[in-house]
């Protein structure tokens, strides 16, 4: 054995002599000041798992934006008219297979800049590799604040699942005015057990303590992703005589969840499965059964403004639904070709500059601007809808564009 | 109250439970082998009964009447083309190719119906509940229970009182006395494939009623769990699978109830190590030592 | 003269693995030296080496041992946690906790090991889905379980920022050779000794095993002990270089299922099979994406390879070039007196 040591040594040491055969690395990126003819951008989506259906929804968007533009011509960028050429792949959904494909995209594809994924862990992967290789990264499917800590390069256009929270205790504080829910209104909270789900719930335990004499939270718990059988979690939340139930759920759960809601015969004057409700597939397969749903989200299609029906029109060449995640996909592609257009270059500083300094007009999202925080996050507010009868939705908040009044509280029937 | 109105969720949930492992069980006392599989004739049989309910309306209940026949002969050929050659090797082997076949048709299926689009099967009785007092019963919940249970009823008196159910039960206590008993081995490992196919063929219909689905969800968790209901229910007795499959839906539905409802799929793979560390016969060693003593 | 032959060809058939460990790590080595900018051929090398010593982990128990393990991700992501605990809580500096993540991991196994490898049959594999997924999700409950902040569940750990100390990529590159060297020396080492021939012995037979003295149940644990060790030193190495860590990431189902397919892929029970399984495993993991357009193809590709493997060359890619050379054949026979 001994012998066998030194002759490895010896090995080692032959080989480390004449190691002049190593193989060279890949070029190095060098600095570009002006904007090449085609600027390369990617994105990793989970195309495959349980996210497929959004994650195809948000690639049709991306890769629909690119082609309008590439088509007209390519995007105007001083006298210099630039083409994109955009990657997508699969990350099935993990964070770990994520961060892989875009370091990969960065190291192999130098590729110039990072559009985002989806899923707040997912994101949270992403943005931590682009702040790795200092390379500006805008996204459109993590709405967690916990993505954007010790964070320079990560940009996301999603507000905050607390705002979330809190808008619907502000729209909830109207109805209570108005005389049409209790006050104090006891609310039985379940969330999903995810970074979205906690943040639902501190959302309204902010909500409770800054007004004690409007909110009381009566009952909250977790429960596990892709869970079958909520009927013991239901029958606790039955036991909490609740007025209002605040759920944040995934679509399939929210299926699964909302199913055995009913047929439990339970009843709460408000009911809402935090941004779930008006999704076209969860509508298809609860008809009735989710009427009266309250959500709020970051865009609806029914939003009023010239922009959101143009784009409207223009998203019908994808054959999709119009959700928010395609807007919010739409809106990263947007305002990372204005940086282009704007910082006259690609250099990775001067985006991430224009991108922070700059407010960007022209928005579908509520307020019909986007301005980036300090952490990199957008502030945008929410809007929320309610399902009524026939498979259809209302505007409910914010009031200047609501197209209708809310059902509130639910009717009993 | 809530104890009780858990217990018998867990009672309804049971059903379901059974049905998906008494397969398993089945083709483990013939063969001696774990068909990984399991999950994806489940989940084959789900998308079947959706589409059949979809194109033709037909009633989830009622395309057992296919998919027990269909997925009976799926597993026979599993058995004669891929299994039969491996049985006589190492247990990795076999371990290896099902697991080879649950990957190409986990993977075959995503490929075919689009990945992660959530189906569900929702007939018109979906909301109709039975009141018992205070307790209220999802009328599709029942139907799954009651199926389960004529599907253990069943599936006893044929392995006590028929021939083949007979050379089964033979074939899993003593394979090379049955073959010196000129029973063909061969043949009843295939019929026996076949029924443990057929049944969680019949689960996968079942359970449409009660899940949303896609390709992978939540045929993976639910095939985690069957691993424990057999272990417990000690790997090839029926109805130590029945008392297993009880045993785990209370369990969970307990922890639900008196505890934390994350923690609901860490009860059935806590449980899992724990029998095999306290008790590797299963019940049903536990009940013959019982007896014995 | 055969005899004397033989035992002549046998030293400088370990002499020559040996040195093809020694040439990879040194090649591998002085990629940064040459380029510090090479991010590409980094990123590479580090995926390569790490799969390979995570196929080379899984089998010593897998392969060698013949028990087949449906969790080991448990391992790595136990590892992963360790490194990421003690590097974002206690502040330590990240290459201190490697040991220590192996060491947990390794302790682990035993803790797994112990009730399951003692009983026949397919307990083991079944018992080994059942703690990959409850690790997974205790890791995902954990704070709430037991009310503190240490994983953050689904959430996950963000490593290297605020006051933690960092880490420089190139320190884990190095690390990560060093590993792998070590690895691949290990798996090398059992396969020729008496500990590699007690766990071939109980894989063909286990009673004649027992009956010749073989402590056949103690042997299989301290096999999995090993195994896990080097998965959780990987996982440790993982957290080093990608700087987070969640739940689903490090303990999934899918994560044990690569660490399933590459020995089998490569040849189960060689040295170099699983060596072979990663090198080929990563590449089509990392660039087949581009090539097939249906983002579910790749997985059911390798179902498909799985079944032909089992079913026509169960020693996979080792078993294939045995058949090509007789030099491979040497390097890759699955155990001693085999031709």
């Amino acid at each position: 054995m001994r012998k066998l040591w030194a002759v490895a040594l010896v090995a080692a040491i032959v080989v480390a002599a004449c190691g002049g055969a190593g193989t060279g690395g890949a070029a190095s990126g060098a600095v570009t000041v002006n904007v090449p003819d085609t600027v390369h951008l990617a994105a990793a989506l989970p195309l495959t798992g349980a996210d497929a259906s959004i994650a195809k929804i948000m690639k049709d968007s991306y890769e629909l934006y690119f082609k309008l533009l590439n088509d007209s011509g390519g995007l105007q960028v001083g006298n210099k008219k630039v083409k994109f050429e955009l990657k997508i792949e699969d990350n099935k959904g993990d964070a770990a297979t994520s961060g892989q494909l875009y370091e990969k995209f960065i190291t192999q594809d130098n590729v110039d800049l990072l559009l985002g994924g989806y899923n707040t862990t997912i994101t949270t992967q992403e943005v931590k590799v682009a702040n790795r290789y200092k390379i500006p990264y805008v996204g459109g499917g993590g709405a967690s604040s916990s993505i954007y800590v010790d964070n320079v390069w990560g940009m996301g256009v999603l507000a905050s699942i607390e705002k979330l929270a809190a808008t619907q205790l502000d729209f909830i504080k109207t109805q209570q005015d108005a005389g049409k829910l209790p006050k104090p209104l006891k609310i039985a909270v379940a969330y999903e057990n995810s970074s979205h789900g906690k943040e639902f719930l501190k959302g309204i335990q902010d909500g409770e303590k800054a007004a004690a004499d409007r909110f009381k939270v009566v009952f909250n718990e977790t429960f596990d992703l892709n869970g079958k059988d909520y009927t013991s979690l239901l029958n606790k939340v039955k036991d909490a005589n609740a007025d209002a139930f605040m759920i944040d759920a995934r679509v399939a759960d929210y299926i699964t969840m909302q199913t055995q809601y009913k047929q439990l015969g339970m009843y709460h004057q408000y009911i809402t499965y935090g941004p779930r409700g008006p999704e076209k597939a969860a509508r298809d397969a609860l008809k009735d059964s989710s009427d009266y749903i309250t959500a709020a989200t970051w865009f609806d299609s029914l939003m009023p403004g010239d922009n959101v029906k143009k784009w409207l029109e223009t998203f019908k060449a994808t054959g999709d639904s119009p959700e928010w995640y395609a807007a919010s996909a739409w809106e990263c592609a947007r305002i990372l070709t204005g940086a282009i257009q704007k910082s006259l270059s690609i250099d990775k500083q001067k985006i991430h500059d224009t991108l922070f300094a700059t407010t960007w007009d022209g928005s579908l999202f509520p307020g019909g601007s986007i301005k980036f925080g300090p952490t990199g996050q957008a502030n945008n507010d929410y809007v929320m809808t309610q399902n009524t009868p026939g498979g259809n939705r209302i505007l409910i908040w914010p009031k200047d564009i609501a197209t209708g009044t809310a059902t509130i509280p639910v009717p009993k029937k | 109250m809530r104890l009780i109105e858990a217990l018998i969720s867990a009672l309804l949930v049971a059903g379901l439970y059974a049905t998906m492992s008494y397969g398993l069980a089945l083709i483990y006392g013939v063969m001696k082998i774990i068909n990984l599989a399991n999950a994806g004739v489940m989940m084959l049989a789900a998308f079947t009964t959706f589409y059949l309910w979809q194109s033709f309306g037909l009633d989830p209940l009622l395309s057992i009447v296919v998919t027990a026949p269909l997925f009976f002969l799926v597993g026979a050929l599993i058995e004669r083309l891929f299994v039969r050659r491996v049985l006589g090797e190492k247990p990795v082997i076999s371990l290896l190719l099902l697991f080879g076949i649950l990957l190409v048709m986990q993977q075959g299926a995503s490929f075919a119906f689009h990945g992660g689009d959530v189906r569900s099967v929702r007939p018109a009785y979906v909301q109709e509940v039975i009141h018992l007092g205070d307790v209220t019963i999802a009328w599709t919940r029942l139907a799954v229970f009651v199926a389960g249970v004529i599907i253990l009823v069943g599936l006893e008196i044929f392995l006590r009182r028929t021939f083949l159910g007979r050379a089964i039960r033979a074939l899993a206590q003593d394979r090379d006395a049955c073959r010196l008993a000129g029973i063909d081995a061969q043949r009843v490992s295939m019929i026996a494939f076949g029924l443990g196919s057929a049944l969680a063929g019949v689960a996968g219909s079942l359970l449409t009623l009660v899940f949303a689905f896609d390709p992978v969800t939540p045929f993976s968790v639910l095939q985690l769990k069957s691993f424990t209901i057999i272990v417990l229910g000690g790997l090839e007795s029926i109805p130590g699978v029945a008392v297993a499959s009880f045993v785990l839906a209370a369990a969970e539905n307990l922890t639900v109830t008196l505890s934390k409802p994350q923690l609901e799929n860490l009860v059935s793979f806590v449980l899992l190590v724990l029998v095999l560390v306290v008790m590797p016969g299963g019940l049903a060693a536990l009940i013959r030592r019982r007896r014995l003593a | 003269m055969t005899a004397l032959w033989s035992r002549f060809s046998k030293r400088w058939l370990i002499i020559a693995q040996v040195l093809i460990i020694l040439v990879a790590a040194t090649a591998t080595a002085l990629i940064p030296i040459f380029d510090e900018r090479s991010f590409n051929l980094q990123r590479i090398t580090f995926f390569l080496l790490w799969y390979a010593i995570l196929a080379s982990s899984w089998n010593i128990i897998g392969g060698y041992a013949g028990q087949i393990s449906f969790g080991h991700a448990a391992f790595l992501g136990m590892g992963a946690y360790v490194t990421g605990i003690l590097w974002s809580q206690a502040k330590w500096s990240p290459l201190l906790t490697l040991p220590i993540a192996g060491l947990v991991a390794a302790a682990y196994g035993v803790i797994v090991g112990v009730p399951t490898l003692r009983l026949r049959g397919p307990y083991f594999a079944i018992a080994t889905i059942g703690v990959g997924e409850a690790t997974r999700l205790f890791f995902t409950n954990f704070d709430d379980i037991f009310g503190v902040t240490l994983t953050k569940g689904v959430t996950g750990i963000s490593l290297g920022g605020g006051s933690m100390p960092t880490i420089d990529p190139v320190t884990v590159h190095y690390a990560t050779i060093a590993l792998f060297v070590v690895t691949m020396l290990t798996t090398l080492w059992i396969r020729g000794g008496r500990f590699g021939l007690g766990l071939f012995a109980i894989n063909m037979d286990r009673d004649a095993a027992e009956t010749a003295g073989v402590p056949t149940a103690r042997l299989q644990v301290l096999a999995l002990a090993v195994s896990a060790f080097f998965a959780g030193s990987a996982g440790a190495l993982y957290a080093m270089r990608q700087q987070f860590l969640d739940p689903a990431s490090m303990f999934g189902f899918d994560k044990s299922i690569a660490l399933v397919l590459m020995p089998v892929v490569g040849g189960l029970g060689t040295v170099w099979g699983p060596v072979f399984g990663a090198l080929l495993y990563f590449p089509v993991q990392d660039q087949l994406t581009r090539v097939v357009s249906d983002p579910y193809l790749p997985s059911l590709l390798y179902g498909v390879l799985l079944i032909v493997i089992v079913m026509f060359e169960p020693l996979g890619i080792a078993g294939l070039l045995g058949r090509s050379t007789k030099y491979a054949r040497a390097l890759v026979r699955p155990k001693d007196g085999e031709a």
